[in-house]
């Protein structure tokens, strides 16, 4: 039985990554985003009454599932309608994640990790086999039940079609049958009940029919019935039991299954071959639902976790929004916000809104500490979450998709300039390069950043200009400011020449009175990174300052 | 008239050692599949055939038991020839008095109408081996006699009124009922709560009708009556008492009847079932096979021999082996085989030596076709790693073990050679081979010698030279001609480095990005 929740139609399995998700995360700052998803934040009249303790599982799963982008819009609308029905239907989603979880942890209990060996200890086995059956039966009922309600209120294909599999693969008759197989051998697991009073015991009930063979053996067996009756307890000794012992004795042809030491053990033996016998039936049964337990757990947390996401956005006031697909030419959207900072720093932060039409190449250049970095990690966080199928921290986003998305971020620890540094960003470079394709999306910070600028410059604009016209879409924040120049002047030449050259330059918006409003604006390429502003305002105006352009 | 051996082995077989040829013609991995690890039967693939008229003896029945679809027939009578004995031990072995007299009824109905069933399957097959032939005519005389016809009726009676019975146990409330019917009798009991299913496997079956597990009846493990069975019979034979006294007779009359004969032949079969098994399995999986000419002139040459041991591994990796052709001539009585390293030169030589060995077996050969007369013995001499324990030198080690090789070989002996005095400077090797060469030769041996001295190939007239192939790209072929070649080297490729210039990028970027 499958789940098909993440995809119409296949499971969690073999999924393709990302191919450097490592890098992804981490530049992206990705884990702060997991971490919250797996936190809920619970609200009472609208504010946060509290933040529950992160669930490890919903963190793992979002963890995988985030990095592994879906490739068609069709997916991505998929999950964005589930979504919709989590997010109108709370309780359901919660209730089935909850039960999965139920189901996985009792599963634990039994073993479920130590695999599904050890069928010499058949006592051990058959016992085990049991209880398996009872908790996929009882879990496999609760979900029906679960489905089967909420089924009038789900809107997307996904859940609809889960109810109507479960109603099939799980019916009514399966259900009906599967719990008298359980009652049928419940003398075995079943110990003494109390009920109105007295003491029940569940004794079997059996018949079989066989042949006397070669030297009087019992063979050729055949099981008529297997049954438990539930008979009042007494005890042994008392006058009434032995009375009742003495009248049954009395039956022709008959004998006590505790005649005599050996056949009490031999009685015992057939009905463990019993027991055997009959859950022997019952692996297939397990076996197709074991996977769908693992499954159904978790696709289901990664919409919890999604349902999470949307209490975080709500407790820091972010508006969001669910992205449309559109041409890979294209990139627009308003008021987007950097989550993940919004998460880490409780504040509803600046939103950038742009409209990057018929654009490969997007250079941001401009001040430190005027929020390049933020512009093109949120644009990079919510493309990741857009082809995850997740709602993004925008009142609107609209991108292509790439599944190739590569991150290629110059961290502060890297900055150190040596030689051994630049081998490994070229390295890098090198493999991301190897990996590309026509969906290719390549998120560059500061790269280059462990040479000198003229040397970074170079190999800047030789990558990048390659990279530009073999079609790969290219967001580069860069202080490489002489690179930026000359792509420009590249571009306004053949601007002049009435072509559009597919490149468009960003910087930090700055008033004129020198104030920043970490805003990102399209503008000219800046020549300076207004250190000049703080060393004016802490020194004085610097005197060997022409203030020429060029 | 009698009949003694289906192998002709003037007696049974017991406690061979291992030729030491097996070894190292890799013949020990081939019984290994052969016989799938069974010793008993390996033991007859251990024994020799004292002379040519047994390994004839041998290949016509082999021939019968291919051409006349016998294998079936055979086969079911070894295998219940096998439970046979197994219900004779539990009648010999059991305490139970009451059992034993049933046990025998069973061994008597399985015995005869095993030795009926093989009578007329061998009656409707034409045979024409003289050893299939007679044991026909044995068990014709066997099956024919009174004695044999009366109990086989008895005890065919006297099991079909006990299968007749038929037993229901109802387990209740810690108690056991029994009701025993016949099949006469048989009514259908009425009960209110009657399941809707007529077996409870029915119902079972609506979870998993292909599970293939059966249930496990608990009073099989031991083959004496248990406690529980005790109480069953008890009512049983309150139902036909008769029944259980012609049991008794049965058995005071008629509990010792095996003929040893039948025994032996069950036993000995199994050399040649286990062979053709192996050989139909083979040529399932596109292996050829065939039976040897044995001609009374001494040639012996092959087409399309291959190396069975080899093919066998490389089939499990899924590669195949190559077959050669050759012959000796008239005149020839040794190869000296030289050539490339890992060119296929000692799988010929070991190939060369399980032809000689299975025909001498009276078994079919591992080749397209093959003409082989009759040797009176193989020999090997595989060189191995230097031994620690005995402390000599590796050459002293292959002379102490070519020594006794030398002295006690017989005439007309097989010799196989591998790769002698290695360790010994080429000069004295030579000289060493020369000589060992011309001692089997002057013995009137046939062989084979590997070597890398190509000089050996000029020593005798009665020396052919053979060389391993390598093809036009140097690259062995495993193929061995009549010839000497010199081995030649094979090349290595280049590495590319990658660059990141605009120009080469650009280029580069072509291929990657087309390749989307």
């Amino acid at each position: 039985m499958n789940v098909y929740l993440l995809y119409k139609d296949r499971e969690w399995a073999g999924i393709k990554k990302y191919y450097d998700a490592k890098s992804i995360v981490q530049d992206l700052g990705l884990k702060t985003l997991y971490t919250n998803a797996g936190k809920d934040v619970v609200f009472e009249n609208g504010s946060v009454k509290n933040i529950k303790d992160q669930d490890a599982f919903i963190y793992d799963t979002m963890s995988k599932v985030m990095v592994a982008p879906l490739v068609t819009k069709d997916e991505i609308v998929f999950r964005q309608e589930i979504i919709k029905d989590c997010l109108a239907n709370e309780d359901f989603i919660k209730q089935l994640y909850a039960e999965s979880g139920r189901i996985m942890s009792e599963w634990d209990k039994l073993g479920r990790k130590s695999g599904y060996t050890g069928r010499q200890d058949l006592a051990a086995w058959a016992e085990k086999q049991i209880h398996l059956t009872e908790l996929f039966a009882g879990g496999l009922k609760e979900i029906k039940a679960l489905l089967k309600k909420y089924h009038t209120f789900f809107e997307s294909e996904g859940l609809k079609a889960l109810a109507e599999r479960m109603c099939i693969e799980f019916d009514d008759e399966y259900e009906k049958n599967i719990e008298k197989l359980i009652s049928d051998v419940s003398f075995y697991t079943k110990g003494n009940e109390d009920k109105d009073g007295s003491v029940y015991t569940h004794m079997p009930k059996i018949t079989f029919r066989g042949k006397l063979r070669a030297g009087l053996k019992l063979e050729d067996i055949v099981l008529e019935d297997v049954d438990s009756e539930s008979i009042k307890y007494r005890n042994p000794k008392s006058t009434i039991a032995k009375i009742v012992e003495f009248k049954n004795s009395l039956a022709p042809n008959s004998f006590s299954s505790k005649l005599t030491p050996a056949i009490e053990k031999q009685v015992e033996a057939l009905e463990q071959n019993i027991v055997n016998y009959a859950m022997s039936f019952t692996r297939s049964f397990i076996e197709k639902f074991s996977g769908f337990f693992e499954q159904l757990m978790l696709q289901t947390a990664f919409y919890r976790g999604a349902v999470n996401l949307r209490h975080h956005m709500k407790r820091s006031g972010i508006e969001y929004c669910f992205p449309t697909v559109c041409d890979n030419k294209n990139l627009s959207f308003i008021e987007l916000k950097e989550f993940v900072m919004c998460m880490e720093q409780r504040v509803n932060a600046v939103g950038n809104t742009c409209s990057i039409l018929n654009k490969q190449l997007v250079i941001i250049t401009g001040a430190n500490q005027g929020g390049k970095s933020t512009f093109l990690r949120s644009v990079g966080i919510a493309q990741v979450m857009m082809q995850a199928g997740l709602p993004v921290a925008a009142e609107d986003f609209s991108s292509g998709i790439f599944p190739s998305l590569f991150t290629h971020f110059t961290r502060r620890e890297d900055s150190a300039m040596n030689s051994g540094r630049l081998d490994e960003e070229l390295g890098r470079m090198n493999s991301i390069i190897e990996n590309l394709d026509d969906r290719s999306l390549v998120l560059l910070n500061e790269s280059f950043a462990t040479t000198t600028e003229v040397d970074g410059s170079i190999i800047a604009y030789d990558i990048i200009k390659a990279l530009n016209e073999a079609g790969v879409k290219i967001l580069t924040v860069t202080h490489l400011l002489s690179f930026a120049k000359k792509m420009y002047s590249e571009s306004e030449e053949r601007t002049k020449k009435g072509e559009d050259s597919g490149i468009t330059f960003f910087c930090a918006e700055r008033k004129s009175d020198g104030q920043r409003t970490f805003k990102m604006i399209q503008s000219v390429p800046e020549l300076t990174s207004f250190g000049l502003d703080l060393y004016k305002q802490v020194i004085g105006t610097p005197k060997l300052y022409d203030g020429s352009e060029d | 008239m009698g009949f003694e051996s289906i192998l002709d082995l003037k007696e049974p077989v017991k406690g061979l050692t291992e030729p030491a040829f097996f070894l190292d013609l890799n013949i020990d991995q081939i019984l290994e599949r052969v016989t799938l690890g069974n010793r008993r039967i390996r033991a007859y693939y251990e024994y020799f055939p004292l002379d040519e008229e047994c390994s004839e003896y041998r290949r016509l029945i082999y021939r019968d038991i291919r051409t006349k679809g016998l294998f079936e027939a055979l086969t079911k009578y070894v295998e219940n020839y096998t439970e046979f004995r197994e219900l004779e031990r539990k009648k010999k072995e059991t305490r139970g008095d009451i059992q034993k007299t049933v046990w025998n009824i069973y061994a008597i109905k399985l015995y005869t109408e095993n030795l009926l069933n093989l009578y007329s399957d061998l009656k409707e097959a034409s045979l024409q081996s003289a050893g299939m032939n007679a044991l026909l005519e044995y068990l014709g005389s066997t099956v024919s006699s009174e004695n044999f016809k009366d109990k086989h009726e008895k005890a065919e009676t006297l099991s079909s009124e006990l299968d007749a019975l038929d037993v229901k146990v109802t387990y209740e409330k810690g108690r056991i009922s029994v009701d025993v019917s016949d099949d006469d009798d048989k009514k259908d009991d009425e009960e209110n709560d009657k399941p809707s299913y007529a077996t409870y496997e029915e119902f079972l079956n609506f979870f998993d009708k292909d599970n293939d597990e059966a249930f496990v009846n608990p009073f099989a493990k031991v083959f004496e009556l248990t406690g529980f069975e005790q109480e069953v019979v008890k009512v049983v034979s309150k139902r036909i008492p008769e029944w259980f006294k012609r049991a008794e007779k049965l058995y005071d009359d008629c509990s010792e009847f095996e003929d040893t004969c039948y025994s032996r032949l069950a036993d000995e079969l199994a050399f040649y079932l286990s062979f053709y098994e192996f050989e139909t399995k083979m040529e399932e999986i596109g292996m050829v096979f065939c039976e040897p000419e044995c001609n009374a002139e001494k040639k012996i040459e092959a087409e399309g021999l291959y190396d069975l041991a080899l093919a066998l591994v490389n089939h499990d990796k899924g590669k195949i082996v190559v077959s050669n052709d050759f012959y000796y001539d008239d005149k020839d009585l040794f190869f000296v085989l030289t050539g490339p390293n890992q060119g296929g030169k000692t799988t010929f030589a070991r190939s060369l030596g399980q032809l000689v060995y299975f025909s001498m077996m009276g078994l079919n050969v591992a080749a397209k076709s093959a003409n082989v007369h009759w040797f009176t013995d193989i020999l090997t001499h595989f060189s191995v790693e230097e031994s620690v324990e005995s402390g000599r030198g590796k050459l002293m080690e292959e002379l102490v073990r070519l020594s006794p090789m030398m002295k006690h070989s017989r005439d007309n002996a097989f010799i196989v050679i591998n790769e002698l005095f290695t360790t010994a400077a080429n000069y004295d090797a030579i000289i060493m081979g020369k000589n060992v060469l011309a001692h089997f030769i002057e013995k009137g041996c046939h062989g084979i010698y590997v070597t890398h001295l190509s000089e050996l190939c000029d020593t005798d007239e009665h020396v052919a030279g053979l060389s391993a192939q390598l093809d036009e790209n140097g690259i062995q072929n495993f193929k061995i001609l009549r010839k000497k070649v010199a081995y030649e080297g094979c090349a290595e490729n280049q590495i590319k480095k990658y660059r990141l210039d605009y120009t080469s990028l650009s280029d580069r970027l072509k291929g990657i990005m087309n390749r989307a």
